[in-house]
C-alpha cells in the first residue's frame, strides 16, 4: 500500500487513495493532525504526537519541535537526554503515522509519498528520504507541498487551461508556487520562498512583544532560556493569534512566581505586531511572479495552504495584493495531506484518477566558482558562474565552456555551489573537481561542464578537457547534513531498540500529559483538583483494567476540557 | 538540430494551444525520469515553439511603462486607484467590519473569484481602502513635488507593504520614482542598500525577466554602493593601505607588491563605478593613488634592483674569499640562491 504523507514542521498527516477519494488517516486519538513533536519518558521511551506536544509545557528539555527546520544540516537536537538529528526526529513522527495508517487500513504499509517545501534543497530533500527509510518506508518520490496543493484541488483535469498561485504558509516556512496547467500536464513554472517565516513566528514574536512590555517587569527570565514559564507563554501566544481569527480580543495570561500576568489583546494590536512579519510575505510573491514572466491580472486561481494562512490579515493582503480572492475551500491544514494521497493514488495508477504528469523545476540556480581577468589583466576571483539557472524544468542537462586562466595551468579547480548571489563564497559550497588539463598558454585549454539535475533533486557534475577528453565526474551526494547509506542501516540498528510507547497507550499519555500541563499553568484550588483527578487515573492505570482505565480517562478528559474552555476557573 | 516540429509532431504553428497539446501528448510517451535526452530535446523543441507562438502579444507579458521618465520631467502621478476587492468569502468567519463599506456581492465558496474589470468608474461611497490609497497619492505626489525622492520612494515601500498598492501596479510606480532615487546623491550608501531591497529591485533577475533600463541603473548603483561600503570598513584598519589612500589620502611611504596589485584593482574597481559614487570621493586622493599605482612597480624595480645588485656582488666577494678559506663558499651559494628567489618574485623572469 502506497500512502500520502505531509510532513509539517507543526503538524504531519498522512492519507490514501482510496474508493476514489483522498482519506486522511486519523491517529489513536482521532485527529487527523498529528503534532510534529518527539518526547521522551523518564524510562527513555519515546512519545510522539499530542502528548508530546503538552510536554513540551511540563518537559521542555527532553522535547524536540518544529525540527523540520534543521533538515538536512548535522545539527543536533537534544531530547530525552541525548542528542538526536533532524531526520531521526522525523522518523519517529513517519513511524507512527504509519502506524496509525496501519490499524486504519488493515493492511502493510511499505512505500510513502513525502512533500517537502519546494524551496527545500539537495540536502534537505535527501535528509527526508533518509528519514522513510529510517522509518522503513521506501520513499521513491517527494512531492512538492505546492503541486500537492492544487493536485488537492482537482485542476489540470480535463482541457481547461489555468495559472494557479498556490501560497502556502505553514508553522515554519513560507512557499510560492506558479503553476500552470493544460492538457492534463502541470508544471511548475517558477517557485521561490521564505524558509525562515511562518505561523510560529508571528508566536514568538507575540510571546517576545509580551516579555518587552510585561515579563521583564515581572521578572521572567528571557525567552532563549525555553523554561516551563516560556512554554507555557508559547501556547497562550499561540492560543491568542487563532482565536483572534475568530473574535476581536482577547488575552494573554501567565502565571508566573504565584502571580497571574494579563495581557490584553484585539485585532488591531495584533496586526500592528506582525505587520514586519507580514511585509516580507510580499517579496517571494514577487521574484516568482518576475521568474514566470507572469502578469499578477492573468493568474486564474489563488489557492491558499497551510494553517497560518487562516490568519484574516494574512488573506486581505493576499486579495489586496492581487485585487483577486484566494480559494479556501479545503481545510487548508489538510490541503497538502490530500493533494499527497492523490499523487499515492496516481503511482499506484488507482482507477478513477486521469493520468497526470507533474513537470518540476529547479529551485536555486546551481554554478560554479571562475574567476577572470579584466582588460588591464587584473585576476578577479570568486565569481559565481550559474549553470543551471533557478526554474529551469527539471530533469535538466546543461553544459558551458570554461577555459584555463593562466600560463600553463595543469589543474583546474572547479568549486560547485548552490544560490543566486553573485559571489560564489555568498552561495552554498556543495562539492569540487579538480580537473588535470595539459599545460598550454592561457585560454587555450577548454573544459567542458556538465551539469545534470534530476527529478529526485540529485546533481551531477561532468569535467571533460576538450584536449584530453577524460571525464571527471561528481555526484553532488556527500553532505555534511545527508547520511549515506551506511549510515542509514547503522541507525536504523540504533533507533530500533528506542522502545515507543504502544499505540494503545497514547489516549492514556494524551491524557496524563494534559493534566501535567494544566497543573503546572493553574494555580490554587483549581491545581489540586488537577492534581487528585490525576491520581484517580494514574491509580487506574497500576491496576490495569482497560475498562475502568477507560472511564477514569473519560472524567478526567472532561474535567480538562472545562478547564482548557475557562482557564481563569 | 532536429527540427522543432518534427519533434512535436504538428505542422508549424503559432497556435500556442495546439503546441501545448501536440507537447503533453509527446511527454506522455516519454518517460522523464530515465531518458534525459528525449526530454530535454522535446522540452526544448516546445519551449522554441512556444516562443514562436508568443511573439504575438499575448496575456504573459508584464506591460511596460508607457515612457521613461527623464529627471527634470515633471514627476507623474501615480496610476488612478482600482476598485476595492469584494468583502471575503463566505467560508471567511464572520467579523464586525470597523468601518463602513458596501455589502459584498456575497460570492459563494465554489464560485470562481471573478476578474475585476480593469477600468471602472470609482464606487460612489469611498471605502476605508480607497481613502488609504488616495492618501498614499498625495503623499507620493508631494515628495515628488518637492524633489524628496527618498521620502516618496519610503511612501511607496509602506504601500506595497501593507498591500494598498497592489502586485501589479508595483513597477510602474517604481519605475517613477526610482530615476529621482537613483541619482539622489544625498541619499548615505547603506540607506540606499536598504531601501532598495525593500523595494524588491536589489534580487538577481531571473532567467526570463526583463529588466528595464531603470532597474539596471538602481542595480548598478546598488552594486557601487556595495563596492564603497566595503571599502570604508577596509579603511578603518590601518594595514589596509590601498582602502585609505582611496578614501582619505592617507599618504604612504612604500608599498609591498601584493598592496600595489590591490590597489591596482581598487582603482580598475572605482572607475568602473564612479559614475554613481564619485561624489564620495575627493578627487585629488583619486589622482595621488592612481600615481602612486603607477610609480610603484618602478619604485620596486629600482629597489629589488638594488638588494639584488648586493647579494651578487656580496656573493662574488665570497667567491674570491673561497681562495684563501674554503668555507666562504658557502656564502656564494647562499646569496646566489636569495638573489635568485627575489628576482623570480620581483617577476623578472616572466614573459610579456
Amino acid at each position: 500500500m502506497i500512502v500520502g504523507i505531509d510532513l509539517g514542521t507543526t503538524n504531519s498527516l498522512i492519507g490514501v487513495w482510496k474508493d476514489g477519494a483522498a482519506v486522511l488517516i486519523p491517529n489513536a486519538l482521532g485527529n487527523l493532525l498529528t503534532p510534529s513533536v518527539v518526547s521522551a519518558d523518564d524510562k527513555g521511551r519515546i512519545i510522539v504526537g499530542e502528548p508530546a506536544r503538552d510536554r513540551l509545557v511540563s518537559h521542555p528539555k527532553s522535547t524536540a519541535a518544529t525540527f523540520k527546520r534543521a533538515m538536512g544540516t548535522s545539527r543536533a537536537i537534544a531530547a530525552a537526554g541525548r542528542t538526536f538529528r533532524a531526520d531521526e526526529l522525523s522518523s519517529f513522527i513517519l513511524k507512527s503515522l504509519k502506524a496509525d495508517a496501519e490499524a486504519f487500513l488493515g493492511e502493510k504499509v511499505t512505500e510513502a509519498v513525502i512533500t517537502v517545501p519546494a524551496y527545500f534543497n539537495d540536502a534537505q530533500r535527501k535528509a527526508t528520504k533518509a528519514a522513510g527509510q529510517l522509518a522503513e518506508l521506501k520513499v521513491d518520490r517527494l512531492l512538492t507541498e505546492p503541486t500537492a496543493a492544487a493536485l488537492a484541488y482537482g485542476f489540470a483535469t480535463g482541457d481547461d487551461e489555468s495559472v494557479v498561485l498556490v501560497i502556502d504558509m505553514g508553522g515554519g516556512t513560507l512557499d510560492v508556487s506558479l503553476l500552470h496547467s493544460f492538457e492534463g500536464i502541470m508544471e511548475v513554472k517558477a517557485t521561490a520562498g521564505d524558509i525562515w517565516l511562518g505561523g510560529e513566528d508571528f508566536t514568538q514574536l507575540i510571546a517576545s512583544v509580551f516579555m518587552e512590555e510585561k515579563g521583564k517587569a515581572a521578572g521572567i527570565p528571557p525567552l532563549s532560556q525555553n523554561l516551563p514559564v516560556h512554554g507555557a507563554l508559547l501556547r497562550q501566544a499561540e492560543a491568542v493569534k487563532r482565536m483572534l481569527s475568530d473574535t476581536d480580543a482577547s488575552a494573554i495570561e501567565v502565571n508566573y512566581d504565584g502571580r497571574t500576568i494579563s495581557w490584553p489583546m484585539d485585532r488591531e494590536r495584533l496586526e500592528a505586531i506582525c505587520e514586519p512579519l507580514l511585509g516580507r510575505v510580499r517579496l517571494p510573491l514577487e521574484r516568482t511572479l518576475r521568474d514566470a514572466a507572469i502578469a499578477p491580472e492573468s493568474i486564474s486561481r489563488i489557492v491558499l495552504a497551510g494553517g497560518a494562512t487562516r490568519m484574516p490579515m494574512f488573506r486581505r493582503l493576499i486579495t489586496r495584493l492581487f485585487r483577486q480572492l484566494p480559494v479556501q475551500h479545503i481545510n487548508p491544514d489538510e490541503v497538502v495531506a490530500r493533494g499527497a494521497a492523490v499523487r499515492a493514488g496516481l503511482v499506484q495508477r488507482s482507477a478513477g484518477l486521469e493520468e497526470r504528469i507533474l513537470t518540476d523545476v529547479s529551485p536555486f540556480t546551481l554554478g560554479v566558482e571562475v574567476a577572470s581577468r579584466t582588460a588591464d589583466g587584473t585576476l578577479l576571483q570568486g565569481a559565481f558562474l550559474p549553470i543551471i539557472e533557478r526554474n529551469t524544468v527539471i530533469p535538466a542537462s546543461r553544459a558551458h565552456m570554461l577555459g584555463t586562466i593562466i600560463d600553463n595551468q595543469t589543474r583546474v579547480k572547479l568549486g560547485i555551489y548552490q544560490g543566486e548571489a553573485r559571489t560564489a563564497r555568498d552561495n552554498m559550497f556543495l562539492g569540487q573537481i579538480v580537473v588535470a588539463v595539459p599545460p598550454a598558454p592561457a585560454g587555450e585549454e577548454q573544459i567542458e561542464v556538465r551539469f545534470t539535475y534530476d527529478t529526485s533533486g540529485l546533481l551531477e557534475v561532468d569535467a571533460t578537457p576538450l584536449s584530453s577528453g577524460q571525464t571527471s565526474n561528481l555526484v553532488v551526494e556527500s553532505n555534511p547534513g545527508v547520511l549515506t547509506k551506511a549510515e542509514i542501516a547503522q541507525r536504523r540498528a540504533a533507533l530500533g531498540k528506542l522502545k515507543i510507547h504502544p499505540r494503545e497507550d497514547s489516549e492514556n499519555l494524551a491524557v496524563v500529559a494534559r493534566a501535567h500541563r494544566l497543573f503546572e499553568e493553574s494555580l490554587g484550588t483549581m491545581r489540586m483538583q488537577v492534581g487528585k483527578e490525576l491520581e484517580l487515573l494514574l491509580a487506574e492505570i497500576e491496576r490495569q483494567d482497560p475498562q475502568r482505565i477507560a472511564a477514569a480517562r473519560d472524567r478526567l478528559r472532561h474535567f480538562l476540557d472545562a478547564i482548557d474552555r475557562n482557564p481563569l476557573g | 538540430m532536429v527540427d522543432i516540429w518534427q519533434e512535436l509532431g504538428i505542422a508549424p504553428t503559432v497556435d500556442v494551444k495546439a503546441i501545448r497539446r501536440a507537447y503533453a501528448a509527446r511527454l506522455r510517451a516519454i518517460d522523464a525520469d530515465r531518458d534525459l535526452a528525449a526530454f530535454q530535446q522535446l522540452r526544448a523543441a516546445y519551449e522554441a515553439a512556444l516562443r514562436r507562438g508568443m511573439s504575438r502579444p499575448v496575456a504573459t507579458v508584464i506591460p511596460s511603462p508607457p515612457r521613461e521618465t527623464q529627471a527634470d520631467d515633471p514627476p507623474r502621478p501615480l496610476p488612478r486607484p482600482q476598485p476595492p476587492p469584494p468583502a471575503p468569502t463566505a467560508d471567511d468567519p464572520p467579523r464586525p467590519l470597523p468601518r463602513p463599506q458596501p455589502p459584498p456581492p456575497a460570492p459563494t465558496a465554489d464560485d470562481p473569484p471573478r476578474p475585476l474589470p480593469r477600468p471602472q468608474p470609482p464606487p460612489p461611497a469611498p471605502t476605508a481602502e480607497d481613502l488609504e490609497r488616495a492618501q498614499l497619492r498625495r503623499d507620493v505626489n508631494a515628495a515628488l513635488q518637492a524633489q524628496d525622492f527618498r521620502t516618496a520612494l519610503q511612501h511607496v515601500i509602506g504601500g506595497l507593504a501593507r498591500g494598498t498598492l497592489s502586485l501589479g501596479e508595483r513597477e510602474p510606480v517604481l519605475e517613477s520614482v526610482m530615476p529621482g532615487v537613483v541619482r539622489d546623491t544625498s541619499i548615505r550608501a547603506d540607506d540606499y542598500l536598504s531601501l532598495l531591497r525593500q523595494s524588491g529591485w536589489s534580487t538577481v533577475p531571473g532567467a526570463r525577466e526583463r529588466v528595464s533600463p531603470t532597474r539596471q541603473q538602481a542595480m548598478a548603483r546598488g552594486e557601487a554602493e556595495l563596492w564603497f561600503l566595503r571599502l570604508s570598513a577596509q579603511a578603518k584598519h590601518r594595514t589596509n593601505r590601498a582602502a585609505r589612500l582611496l578614501l582619505r589620502g592617507t599618504p604612504v611611504l612604500f608599498l609591498s607588491a601584493p598592496s600595489i596589485k590591490e590597489l591596482q584593482q581598487e582603482i580598475v574597481r572605482y572607475r568602473h563605478y564612479s559614475t554613481w559614487i564619485a561624489h564620495r570621493f575627493d578627487h585629488r586622493h583619486i589622482a595621488r593613488a592612481e600615481q602612486i599605482a603607477a610609480m610603484g612597480k618602478t619604485v620596486q624595480d629600482l629597489f629589488s634592483g638594488l638588494v639584488i645588485g648586493a647579494l651578487v656582488l656580496f656573493g662574488l666577494a665570497c667567491l674570491a674569499a673561497t681562495v684563501g678559506a674554503p668555507p666562504a663558499f658557502i656564502g656564494t651559494i647562499l646569496c646566489f640562491r636569495v638573489a635568485y628567489a627575489m628576482a623570480k618574485r620581483a617577476g623578472w623572469f616572466r614573459k610579456g
